[in-house]
């Protein structure tokens, strides 16, 4: 398929996907809608020929899962790409020719060279076929999570100013205000009053804030300001408090705002080793089975994270074996279920159950005092495991209890008193 | 106060990385320590103390830009706020990355195109209420907010907090391999991982040339070993026959098309050891100049033969 072809491809989607929304809703754009003196894209074809996918339901075969955006008119695929990390144009340009639509990036990623490398894909491709998203981080004390002296109406302005011409664009469709963790920073009126200015001048479309931590406070904070339109949040499913972030999307949606999903991949690995990696593809299916989820940017940075990824724009129902992957206990190499069934398998005799406590209490908890105090129950002497040429203990959880309890015995030569 | 460091070291030391994860190559646990690293500033009081971040625990500190820092293989991270009257605070923020090549690679990754760079450590710049610099394994951020010159303090704590780091105020050796000739000043990064978007292809340097107002970049692959290294390229080579490519190779050189990089032109390949060098280039006679400037630098360091 040549480029042209490809691109005849994409806006051809575009008709029957994205834009759904336009025909239903008489818009004559994308995006249409959503401000007064936007400049308008080419007008698209009113096909109304695919209603808005169910969020649950996985697609017809070959089809391409779409949600529509809160109130906004717009409609995406549920996969977007985080764009952050990436450093090749060409996938970029594989992610569109995929089907991807929205792309994600920020003000400060790789010192602005991510938007300008995205400008310099985007400036081949027609304007009503791609979103874009950015951010504008300001300055923040971490103590506090305000904003600093450092950041002004002006200092915003000119990051956006920035971002604009390195995209080569004169309006995105998200602007984002970035990283944000309290309810404060989220209703600082200087910057929702700039915000709203951009929008009434058809700068941006939509208006958003995106959050890492306190996700439930922020999303509230967004719904009661009556000005943002979208909240970019951490949602994944060893977040400990999802419940609590799926309540505050839940109130997001019945509001009229979206949510766009990151950090759905959750860390990549079980384990702290970085040894384990997650199942990338049922983590985001499963992130992609709340409605409440518009769509969700996971990281792209290889062109089979992107293979993967675009796998589920068209199914997102979790097999047996995936969901058998998410069910593993969030940090198996760290937490000993306690099931007892080591107990009498050590040859040294080292009551291990009490000695993976520790281990847990060090590694998991970063408690050291804990775990020093339970080491200290479980009377272990000398190094038990030097005396061993193999181990005989068969774990039920498949933990390497040789590796774990020397490791953990160390602690026992920490004196107690430099333990904070 | 320097007890408290210490067992906040200490504990950093225990619970960084298990024994049985380390390898032969790791980092040791015992050599991560923030101990005499922030300086004793007049005036200033600190808020409390350091607080040591790991690689499960920096997503708290910096949130999702703890993901680049990971990559980045990120060691552990020491920051300590100072406060001076009512409103004046400075944070100082000491990454410790697993060495010289990764902490370059996070800075490089940062930094701007274009700045006034600073003799601070290894490299260093200014932005408004910000300086940041690289020393040996540390990635240093030094932060202020409300300070009056604010230049004029960052600068002088920054150095201060250079000379309390130890390693080597260096460059990566790599970056000498670069040919001069055409080389955009400051322009060389370290990339991790994924290079070129190829899961296949690990970490790698990169430098930007303008060679008669051609823009190029520059790169080598550093392998662990001579068999990566050649299972990289052979992985390479796969994925060019499995699109109905092909792969020409003369005078020690391969040349073919990246199907998944067409638009940078074709690609200019040499290997040796555990080394790949090479660029994307329609002028071959071009590129095979650069590969054979690469190659002079390389058998000139002693890292190939």
């Amino acid at each position: 398929m040549t480029r042209d072809d490809s691109t005849k491809g994409r806006r051809d989607f575009l008709k029957k996907s994205v834009t759904g929304i336009a025909g239903m809703t008489g818009l004559p754009t994308v995006l249409g809608s959503c401000s007064k003196g936007v400049p308008e894209a080419e007008p698209i074809e009113d096909t109304a020929a695919a209603p808005p996918a169910e969020a649950k339901a996985p697609a017809a075969e070959g089809k391409i899962i779409t949600r529509k955006f809160g109130n906004s008119g717009l409609e995406l695929p549920i996969v977007s790409m985080g764009v952050m990390d990436a450093e090749n144009p060409d996938l970029v340009r594989a992610a569109l020719d995929a089907g991807i639509v929205h792309l994600d990036t920020a003000n400060v990623y790789q010192g602005g060279r991510n938007e300008e490398m995205i400008g310099g894909v985007i400036k081949d491709v027609p304007r009503d076929s791609f979103v874009i998203a950015t951010k504008i981080y300001e300055d923040q004390d971490r103590r506090s999570g305000m904003f600093t002296e450092n950041a002004t109406k002006e200092t915003f302005m000119e990051k956006f100013e920035q971002s604009l011409g390195r995209l080569g664009l004169d309006y995105v469709e998200i602007l984002y205000l970035h990283s944000i963790g309290t309810r404060e920073a989220t209703l600082y009126e200087p910057y929702l009053e700039l915000m709203q200015k951009l929008k009434d001048e058809g700068r941006i479309r939509l208006i958003g804030v995106s959050t890492h931590s306190k996700e439930p406070e922020v999303i509230r904070a967004a719904i009661e300001s009556k000005v943002y339109d979208v909240v970019l949040t951490a949602y994944n499913f060893r977040q400990p408090h999802v419940a609590e972030v799926e309540a505050a999307m839940k109130e997001a949606s019945d509001a009229g705002l979206s949510i766009v999903a990151m950090k759905t991949q959750a860390g990549v690995y079980w384990d702290r080793e970085r040894q384990r990696p997650i199942n990338m593809k049922a983590a985001l299916k499963w992130a992609l089975q709340n409605d409440y989820v518009h769509t969700a940017i996971p990281g792209i940075t290889t062109f089979d994270q992107l293979e993967l990824d675009v796998s589920v724009m068209k199914d997102i129902k979790l097999t047996p074996a995936e969901e058998l992957d998410l069910k593993q206990d969030d940090q198996m190499g760290l937490f000993c279920d306690q099931c007892r069934k080591c107990v009498g398998q050590c040859r040294m005799g080292v009551e291990i159950p009490t000695v993976m406590r520790s281990y847990m209490y060090a590694y998991g908890y970063r408690n050291l005092r804990s775990a020093k105090e339970t080491l200290e129950t479980a009377g272990l002497t000398g190094s038990p495991c030097d005396q061993c040429g193999s181990c005989t203990v068969d774990c039920t959880m498949k933990f390497d209890v040789k590796s774990k309890i020397t490791d953990i015995a160390r602690l026992r030569d920490v004196p107690s008193d430099l333990i904070a | 106060m320097i007890t408290r460091i210490v067992v906040v070291c200490l504990a950093a030391a225990v619970c960084l990385l298990p024994c049985s994860a380390r390898g032969g190559d790791g980092e040791s646990a015992e050599s991560v320590s923030f101990e005499n690293v922030f300086p004793t500033l007049e005036g200033w009081t600190p808020d409390g103390e350091p607080e040591v971040f790991y690689p499960e625990t920096l997503f708290e500190y910096i949130n999702g830009a703890a993901e680049v820092y990971l990559t980045y293989d990120f060691v552990a991270l020491g920051a300590l706020t100072y406060d001076k009257g009512e409103k004046q605070s400075l944070t100082i923020d000491v990454y410790r990355h697993k060495d010289l090549r990764n902490a370059f690679g996070i800075y490089s990754a940062e930094k701007p195109e274009e700045t006034d760079f600073l003799s601070i450590g290894s490299q260093g710049y200014y932005a408004k209420g910000i300086l940041n610099f690289f020393k040996g394994p540390y990635y240093v951020k030094v932060m202020g907010y409300y300070l009056e010159d604010d230049e004029a303090m960052l600068t002088s704590i920054a150095n201060e907090v250079a000379g309390n780091l130890d390693g080597e105020a260096a460059f990566p050796k790599m970056l000498s391999c670069f040919p001069a000739e055409g080389k955009i000043t400051n322009s060389e990064k370290f990339i991790a991982r994924n290079f070129l978007g190829h899961g296949f292809l690990h970490a790698a340097y990169t430098a930007s040339y303008d060679l008669d107002g051609a823009s190029l970049v520059v790169f080598i692959i550093e392998a662990a070993d001579a068999a990566e290294s050649q299972e990289m390229l052979n992985q390479y080579f796969e994925l060019v026959k499995s699109k109905d490519g092909k792969v020409d190779e003369s005078n020690d050189t391969y040349r073919f098309v990246d199907p998944r990089r067409k638009s940078a032109g074709p690609a200019n390949l040499r290997a040796r050891d555990r080394y790949i060098w090479g660029l994307f280039t329609e002028d071959a006679g071009a590129a095979d100049v650069m590969l054979a400037a690469v190659e002079g630098h390389l058998t000139e360091a002693g890292l190939i033969e």
